[in-house]
């Protein structure tokens, strides 16, 4: 044998900065990884010191120094007078906003899914389209749609197409639990219909042939063998919209003002507005908890389940029922559910935009003047939302901070893919894929919550970023990193790093492999890593509505507005606005990408 | 003088176990050496450490003169930088490019002027009978014709040592046999140094110069295929090289099995051994039969066997048998008159055992003693 290598005494540590001097990736993962800790880590922990800590002000009810440890925002929350209005009722409220929807969503989905997946209906592949498209348009344009209708004299302004028909709307059809549950519903059974749908597809009809086969009759086959095989798949689009409801602001805000209800979004969002900081982080922390826990319950059950799904691809046939004379009945009830989620509410916001008096359907109540006109009897919008400067600027602010979100989203993403590829089998690699999907576990208003906390003070280095577009453009960016660095990781799995390598040994550096060979080859995926959080970037408000100003107004936050000072016409155009725009935007990506609607459903 | 020498290399990857432990390994220039052991084994591991893609926990690599990794001394030469060619198992074509393109771009990166690349990538697609595809992209070829893009790609810039993974292993039977030959070809023409990854021992018995057989990690012998073949040195060799498998007692102190303690025992007696014998072995195409004990050659092994099954292959034919207590595999290129059920004999010669201590380790003081005795032992005369 030969001898052994003499031994420098840093040898070790020079070889390690050897190769990371001519190998980025590492490099780049820790950098990204403490990037990634800082902005959604620092948050969480930002908004729990503030449960705890005496606030500015507070001091006379605390008597405790501002800055001190104390349990009274916890005590205020949980046990105090108000506790009632600030934390049961609306907990309770959202419980049950949150079971409803569910319900209604799975109903509504399930029913639909099983129509599309697996019997003759009529058009099921113009279905199977037409039905998701509620799920692309803003949440709460259902909660404007109701509004329109069924608004009755409790609310300033004008009044719903009932009341202007004389009709009395009684106020818990006009506002509250029932009106947020069927919006909300209205918006996420899609979710249930694609999740369900896809495993309905890719059961294994010979599972159900072998029941037969062994005499089992139609009833016992499904109770026992296609249920409990789908059962993951549902309990996992319930959990999901759980989750997804515990965050969303728009509805419930739009639905429960008038008459006070109250969920925790609403709630915390009060809260912040009232400037009790402290009493609103810790309402920030219930929705953190709860949220995580839904989603752990929700891989947990996934996990248990995987050891025996064998929902695989290889014996599952196209096997349909036949409707028989259901079939009409059929076709009516899907033709019926396209109609209440997608005809009604967006004609409805349309006449309304259209019509002095709602409802009243004579040729001199049509105007164009909501969209065009110079003189709206209103001092702060005095003109139609298409010559007005607010829309323009809004929109050009949506554009700007969406855009640039966008683009962040989809380098980042392929990025985290990159480096977790790379490094794959490394513990960098594993941290990085679970930091990129902290941000999942956060409900969205929650995390507007957080970085409110964060970033409203300057904090050594870096300024108090509240009111700027960077904070927007950052909060999207990382509430979007888990789908993004998902999207990011299977691209980049799909490719392997062996083509990259083989340019390495080629004699590529670094720089020229990223621009010669894996940007290129993953255009696709970066032109859709693009586009998708730029479609759901102009929708979303939950996250953005605290953090936005009068000076960084988006669409989004433009059309709440608008509804806050009662202008519900105004509202209207421009949640239809947003809409067309979110239209246009998926229907370019599948032009240019080819992939489909259903691949676009996030966020 | 060596080409490339790997001195004490460790790999660990993260928290797991050693995937190569102490790997000391010398190829000569203008080798044609065959990294070979079965799946898991290290292979890839070493040869992309080689490449300079993956970096050893510790040790050193050189190729001549110059130091590529030394882990103690703090040195280290990106992959980049090596001048070598990888070939991989995925062949890991460039998707967006051409035939043509895929070629050239190492030429490119090396700033060769265009005429000289024209004329480069030319020869080598010609070489590998791949210039009618040039305008093809990868997704458009079969196996075989990507499998010749990705090693042309490689020969163009000519590295000073091509890296082959496991090339053949996603070619069909006929591909792979022409493949053998034109890597043969290749080697023949070019002299450059060749390290070739397979678990296919006949690959590597056909095509490598020298052989180095690894097993969990651990060089197990490094040699000439005949080396290997003939002088295993120890049981995990003996047993992974050779089809079918080498036939193989070992003592068991405890039953005490008849045909084990019979050549353990005539092994220890021919080879005057002091230490125990652990285990003995003995190739099916070293087997042979007799009708009767008397026409076994004076000197050599022998047992009563009977016949179990006899199956034909075409070219050879391989014979189960139930010796002693035992069930051997006999290979033989001449016809086999007996049927199943004929009680015959079975013998060997001395210097075709192959036997191993306790630990397995080939005992060469027996190969000594058998090469040394002036009796030929068994031998026809
Ligand atoms: N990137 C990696 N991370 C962790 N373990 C690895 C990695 N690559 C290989 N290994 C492990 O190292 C051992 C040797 O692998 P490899 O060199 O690929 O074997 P072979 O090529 O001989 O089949 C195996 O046990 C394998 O699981
Ligand atoms: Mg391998």
């Amino acid at each position: 044998m030969p001898p052994e290598p003499p031994r420098g005494r840093f040898g070790r540590t020079k070889y390690h900065l050897a190769v990371a001097r001519h190998e980025p990736t590492k490099l780049i993962g820790v950098l990204l990884a403490i990037v990634f800790l800082y902005l959604i880590v620092a948050p969480i922990l930002s908004v729990a010191s503030d449960a705890f800590r005496v606030h500015f002000g507070d001091h006379v009810h605390t008597g405790q120094e501002p800055g001190a440890w104390t349990g009274y925002y916890l005590w205020r929350v949980f046990r105090s007078d108000v506790s009632s209005i600030l934390f049961w009722q609306p907990f309770l409220n959202t419980i049950v906003i949150a079971v409803g929807t569910t319900l209604f969503a799975l109903v509504v989905g399930g029913a639909m899914a099983w129509l599309i997946a697996r019997t003759d209906l009529p058009g099921r592949k113009w279905f199977s389209t037409a039905l998701v498209v509620s799920y692309m348009m803003p949440s709460w344009t259902f909660a404007l749609a109701w509004l329109t209708i069924f608004k009755n004299r409790r609310m300033g302004g004008r009044q719903g197409f009932l009341e202007a028909m004389g009709v009395q709307v009684p106020d818990w059809l006009a506002y509250g639990a029932f009106p947020t549950i069927v919006a909300l519903g209205l918006h996420y059974y899609p979710f249930v219909l694609l999740l369900f749908g896809n495993a309905l597809r890719r059961m294994d009809s010979q599972l159900e042939d072998s029941a037969r086969v062994l005499g089992a009759r139609r009833r016992t086959i499904a109770q026992r063998i296609v249920l409990p095989l789908m059962l993951p798949s549902l309990t996992s689009a319930v959990l999901l919209i759980f989750a997804k409801i515990l965050g969303t602001f728009g509805t419930p805000y739009i639905l429960g003002l008038p008459v006070d209800f109250q969920v925790m979004s609403t709630s915390l969002f009060q809260s912040i507005r009232n400037r009790q900081n402290g009493v609103a982080a810790v309402i920030a922390l219930v929705v953190i908890v709860v949220g995580i826990l839904v989603i752990l319950v929700d891989s947990k059950i996934l996990k248990e389940y995987r050891r025996f799904v064998t929902v695989g691809s290889k014996g599952s046939m196209d096997r349909r029922t036949k409707l028989r004379r259901w079939r009409m009945p059929a076709l009516g009830l899907a033709m019926t559910v396209f109609t209440a989620s997608v005809i009604i509410p967006i004609g409805v916001l349309f006449l309304s935009t259209i019509q002095r008096i709602p409802g009243r359907f004579e040729l001199s109540n049509f105007t164009l003047r909501y969209w065009i006109g110079t003189d709206l009897d209103s001092v702060a919008f005095p003109r139609g939302v298409l010559v007005s400067g607010e829309l323009y600027s809004a929109m050009w602010n949506s554009f700007r901070v969406v855009g640039l979100a966008a683009v962040c989203c989809g380098v980042l993403g392929l990025l985290v893919g990159y480096v977790v590829v790379r490094t794959s089998g490394t513990r960098l690699s594993s941290m990085l894929r679970q930091i990129s999907f902290l941000p999942y576990l956060v409900p969205g208003i929650a995390f507007a919550a957080a970085y409110l906390s964060l970033f409203a003070v300057q904090r050594g280095p870096v300024p108090a970023l509240y009111g700027t577009f960077t904070i927007l453009v950052i909060v999207m960016v990382i509430g979007n990193l888990p789908y993004s660095s998902r999207a990011g990781i299977s691209a980049m799995m799909q490719l392997g790093r062996e083509p990259e390598e083989a340019a390495q040994v080629s004699g590529a550096g670094w720089w020229r492999r990223m621009t010669r060979i894996v940007t290129p080859i993953q255009k696709g995926a970066l032109v859709t890593g693009i586009i998708l959080p730029f479609i759901s970037g102009l929708k979303e408000l939950s996250t953005v509505i605290m953090l936005a100003t009068s000076n960084t107004e988006l669409l989004t936050t433009l059309s709440v507005n608008l509804v806050d000072f009662g202008y519900l016409q105004l509202a209207n155009a421009v949640v239809l606005i947003i809409a067309a725009m979110a239209f246009v935007a998926t229907y370019l990506a599948q032009r240019l990408t080819g992939s489909s609607l259903a691949s676009g459903l996030q966020g | 003088m060596p080409h490339i020498t790997l001195t004490a290399i460790d790999k660990i990857y993260d928290g797991e176990q050693k995937a190569v432990d102490n790997l000391f390994l010398a190829i000569p220039d203008g080798a044609f050496m065959c990294l070979l052991g079965p799946s898991g084994c290290g292979k890839t591991t070493t040869l992309r450490m080689i490449a300079g893609l993956e970096q050893p926990t510790a040790g050193e690599i050189r190729v001549a003169d110059r130091t590529l990794d030394s882990v103690e001394q703090g040195v280290f030469v990106p992959p980049e930088k090596r001048q070598m060619g990888l070939v991989f198992q995925s062949y890991a074509l460039w998707p967006h490019l051409t035939v043509q393109k895929n070629v050239d771009f190492g030429l490119r990166i090396k700033k060769i002027p265009s005429r000289e690349r024209a004329e480069r990538t030319e020869e080598v697609l010609s070489l590998l009978r791949i210039d009618k595809l040039k305008d093809r992209f990868p997704a458009q070829l079969s196996g075989g014709q990507q499998q010749r893009v990705a090693l042309a790609r490689m020969l163009a810039v000519n590295p000073s040592v091509l890296l082959l993974d496991e090339p053949l292993s996603n070619l069909d039977a006929r591909l792979r046999l022409e493949m053998r030959a034109e890597l043969k070809r290749i080697h023949d023409r070019w002299r450059t140094t060749i390290v070739f990854v397979t678990h296919d021992q006949l690959e590597a018995m056909t095509l490598a110069t020298l052989v180095a057989v690894m097993n969990d990690g651990v060089l197990q012998q490094l040699g000439s295929p005949m080396e290997i073949y003939d002088r295993p040195a120890n049981r995990f060799v003996a047993e992974f090289v050779g089809n079918p498998p080498m036939n193989y007692v070992a003592r068991d102190d405890t039953s005490g099995p008849k045909v084990a303690s019979s050549l353990v025992g005539y092994a220890a007696s021919v080879g005057e051994l002091a230490d125990p014998v652990g285990a003995v072995g003995v190739r099916p195409e070293a087997l042979r039969l007799s009708s009767a004990p008397t026409a076994v050659p004076p000197g050599a092994w022998h047992a009563p066997a009977r016949v179990e099954a006899v199956l034909p292959t075409g070219a050879s034919w391989t014979v189960q048998l139930r010796v002693l207590d035992g069930t051997f595999y006999l290979v033989s290129a001449d016809p086999i008159e007996h049927g199943a059920d004929d009680e015959v004999t079975c013998w060997t010669r001395a210097s075709d055992l192959h036997v191993f201590d306790e630990s397995d380790t080939r005992m060469t003081a027996y190969d000594d003693a058998v090469t040394a005795s002036s009796i030929q032992v068994g031998s026809d005369a």
